[in-house]
């Protein structure tokens, strides 16, 4: 795509931004529950790779609107407002994150791949917080499919996406939920994550060719088994 | 490793993710290009990360918990009266 045909979407996207800043300023309720719903699921799957599990996660993402609210009024426009909420969530993650290692007791040091912070897979195996009873009360909000069947197939194949997202390392986690589970363009992920295009491109490709590989092991299964 | 187009098999796997992303040069995109029509290897894998990403595209998203939602709205309301 050229940059000839990208500025009317630029255009569009800034002044949409520009409306949706100014209906914050104003507490407009409206506007908040339309960019709540909008961001929830980048800004919760991104805060989990950081935080490594779902209460975690949900606890950045609180966070986060709340600094959006007591910021909106400093918000300069440098950015988009998309990537500002998100720079936001990166930084509370990483914090977060942080703090909580620096709380693990020794005793817990070494016993898992990432020195004793559990990983959503581990948490959701041992039935720790943000577990498996946590998540499958999420999962019963997944299904925008139409039958119960549809619904089903769909839960059972987000829980094998996961799984193989999960194995993946943080950065190749970070840009391929964002560009392939999330939409987003090349440009927006760039920004918020702070990678070159060129290296974006190197880890959404080896993260593609890993959760592919997994997929298909997976949609070649046989069902009886 | 097959070469059409003066692009080895490898040499496209890595400009794929470009590829789909429109992000090549002209003259790489039409030699790319060329080099799919006749290696069925590289067509194959090209379709099927295509698959993968429009089922990955497809998958519902998350919806916020009914309590956090609520919170915030509270948290907007109480700024509001603040």
């Amino acid at each position: 795509m050229t940059q000839q045909s990208n500025a009317p979407v630029r255009f569009q996207a800034a002044r949409e931004d520009q409306l949706l800043v100014q209906a914050l300023r104003e507490q407009d309720e409206n506007a908040f529950s339309l960019v709540l719903d909008r961001h929830y699921s980048a800004m919760l799957g991104l805060a989990m790779v950081h935080v490594g599990s779902r209460a975690r996660a949900e606890e950045v993402v609180q966070e986060t609107w709340l600094a959006v609210l007591s910021g909106i009024h400093r918000f300069e426009g440098r950015s988009s407002l998309k990537t500002w909420i998100f720079r936001i969530l990166v930084n509370r993650a990483k914090s977060y994150a942080r703090r909580e290692s620096r709380m693990i007791p020794f005793s817990s040091i070494g016993d898992g791949p990432k020195g004793g912070m559990a990983t959503l897979a581990e948490n959701s195996a041992a039935g720790g917080d943000g577990g498996w009873e946590g998540d499958l009360q999420h999962q019963t909000v997944w299904g925008s499919a139409d039958s119960p069947e549809d619904r089903l197939l769909s839960t059972e194949l987000r829980l094998h996406v996961d799984k193989a997202i999960e194995q993946l390392p943080a950065k190749q986690r970070e840009v391929i939920i964002l560009r392939d589970l999330e939409g987003w363009s090349p440009e927006e992920v760039c920004n918020v994550l702070g990678l070159s295009e060129t290296n974006h491109r190197v880890l959404l490709h080896r993260a593609r060719t890993k959760v592919r590989a997994t997929l298909e092991q997976y949609l070649a299964e046989p069902e009886d088994v | 490793m097959t070469t059409y187009a003066s692009l080895t098999c490898d040499d496209v796997m890595k400009r794929l993710t470009e590829y789909l992303d429109e992000a090549l040069p002209p003259g790489t995109r039409k030699r790319l290009e060329q080099h799919l029509a006749g290696c069925a290897g590289c067509s194959l894998d090209l379709n099927e990360i295509r698959t993968t990403v429009s089922r990955l595209r497809a998958l519902p998203g998350e919806k916020m918990p009914i309590g956090m939602k609520e919170n915030l709205l509270r948290a907007l309301h109480n700024r509001q009266s603040a």
